[in-house]
C-alpha cells in the first residue's frame, strides 16, 4: 500500500530574499502547536541553506530529527526542480512519506530564482512566494509569475523599509491589485514579526486545521 | 467546513447534471468555487464558495478540474467549479497561404513563442498561449512582425487548457 499523501508547501523567491529564515521562524511555532515538519531545501550548488537549517532547528533547538532536513543541489535554473522537472524533489518527498509517516508537513524551499518562480502542483500544494523591500516599494506592482500566482505572498524585512525609502502601505495596495486580493503577509524573518500570520494560513489553506497527527 | 474528495461530474458533459443544473440554477441553490489554472491540476484547496460555503478539497494525484465540475450535490445545493478566465492570445493562420508558408510560418511562430517560454495550445490552424497584460500583445506583435502578412493576432479572455507536454517554462 502506497504511504499516505502528506501535505506540501512550496516556498519560492528571489535570492537573499529570507526562505531559508522564513522557515526557521515557521517550523518553531508549528512545533509549539504540536505539528511535525520535514524540510527539503534546494540550491544550485552548495547544501549551504540546508546545513544551517539542521544545525539551528535540529541539532541546536531539537525540534526535530537531524534527517528530517534534506539538502538537494538542483544544478542549473532552480526553477526546473520544483517545477517543469521536479522528480528529484518528489522522490525525496516520497522517501519522508514512506519512512516518517507522523509528519503533518512537508516544506520545500525553492533555490534562489528569480520573479517567475512557481511550483509544480505534482510537487506542492500550497505556494508561497517571498519578496523583500530592499527592491523598492515598486516590487509588487512590477508582477511575474511568482508573485501574482502565489497563495501567499510574504514581504520581508519590513524593519529596514525606512532606510531604503519602501512605503509598505503602497506595497500593499498594489499587492492586492496584482493578486486579485489574494492573501499578502508583511513580516519581519529576524525577530519573528508576522510569522504567526504565515502559519495560521499554513494551518488553515495546507492542513485544513487538522490536529497535529501526534494529538491523536 | 466540508471535505470533498472526488468530482461528482460536469454539468457541461453530463446531461442529466446539466438539467438538474438549470434547475437548482433557476431555484437559487447552485454555488460556485473559482478555481485557477494552478489549482485544477491541485491535490489539497481550501476554497469559499460565492455564498460562503468552506471547501476542502482533496483529490486523488493527477486528477484535473474543468469548469463546470460538481463537487457537491444535495437536494438544497450543488456546488461547481469555475475555472479563471485569463488573458489569451490567439494567432491564426492566414487560410490563403501555401503549405510552403503555412510550414515556415508554423515554424518560426513556435520558435518565438517558445523563446517566450509560454504553454500552448494549439487546434484548427490556430495557436493559444497566455500573457499577463494587455501591454505584453504590442511586444508579440513586434516580435512575430515578419510573419504579419501570414497571420493574424488578437487576445480575448478566456480559460486556458495547455495541450499536454507543453506546459510553462519561464526564466
Amino acid at each position: 500500500m502506497a504511504p499516505k499523501r502528506i501535505p506540501r508547501v512550496g516556498i519560492g523567491g528571489p535570492v537573499g530574499s529570507g526562505k531559508t529564515m522564513l522557515i526557521e521562524q515557521i517550523v518553531p511555532i508549528l512545533s509549539a502547536k504540536g505539528y511535525k515538519a520535514g524540510i527539503i531545501s534546494n540550491d544550485v550548488v552548495s547544501k549551504e541553506d540546508a546545513e544551517r537549517m539542521r544545525r539551528n532547528l535540529a541539532t541546536d533547538k531539537g525540534l526535530m530529527p537531524e534527517e528530517l532536513v534534506i539538502g538537494v543541489a538542483t544544478g542549473g535554473c532552480p526553477h526546473t526542480a520544483v517545477r517543469e522537472d521536479p522528480s528529484i524533489n518528489l522522490s525525496v518527498v516520497e522517501e519522508l512519506e514512506s519512512k516518517y509517516d507522523f509528519l503533518d508537513l512537508i516544506l520545500i524551499e525553492s533555490g534562489g530564482d528569480n520573479i517567475t518562480t512557481t511550483f509544480s502542483p505534482a510537487l506542492a500544494d500550497y505556494f508561497i512566494y517571498i519578496i523583500d523591500v530592499t527592491g523598492g516599494d515598486k516590487y509588487p506592482r512590477k508582477r511575474g509569475l511568482g508573485i501574482e500566482n502565489c497563495d501567499l505572498l510574504v514581504i520581508n524585512k519590513t524593519d529596514i523599509a525606512p532606510y531604503v525609502g519602501a512605503d509598505l502601505k503602497i506595497m500593499e495596495r498594489d499587492a492586492k491589485i496584482v493578486r486579485n486580493s489574494k492573501p499578502t503577509v508583511f513580516v519581519n524573518s529576524k525577530t519573528g514579526l508576522g510569522v504567526n500570520a504565515v502559519v495560521s494560513f499554513i494551518i488553515k489553506d495546507v492542513l485544513f486545521d487538522a490536529l497535529p497527527k501526534s494529538s491523536k | 467546513m466540508i471535505h470533498i474528495n472526488k468530482v461528482i461530474g460536469n454539468i457541461n458533459s453530463d446531461s442529466d447534471l446539466g438539467k438538474k443544473y438549470q434547475t437548482m440554477l433557476k431555484n437559487d441553490k447552485v454555488e460556485k468555487i473559482q478555481v485557477s489554472r494552478l489549482e485544477a491540476d491541485r491535490t489539497r484547496i481550501r476554497k469559499l464558495s460565492n455564498k460562503g460555503t468552506d471547501l476542502a478539497l482533496t483529490m486523488e494525484p493527477g486528477s484535473h478540474i474543468n469548469d463546470g465540475d460538481v463537487v457537491l450535490l444535495t437536494e438544497e445545493k450543488m456546488i461547481i467549479t469555475k475555472r479563471d478566465l485569463e488573458n489569451i492570445v490567439i494567432v491564426s493562420l492566414n487560410s490563403d497561404i501555401s503549405t510552403q508558408q503555412t510550414l515556415e510560418t508554423s515554424i518560426k511562430l513556435g520558435h518565438i513563442i517558445g523563446n517566450m517560454h509560454r504553454p500552448i495550445k494549439v487546434t484548427n490552424n490556430k495557436v493559444y498561449f497566455p500573457i499577463q497584460s494587455d501591454s505584453e500583445i504590442e511586444l508579440f506583435k513586434k516580435l512575430f512582425h515578419n510573419l504579419s502578412k501570414n497571420i493574424d493576432i488578437k487576445n480575448e479572455n478566456m480559460i486556458f487548457e495547455p495541450d499536454l507536454g507543453y506546459d510553462i517554462h519561464g526564466h
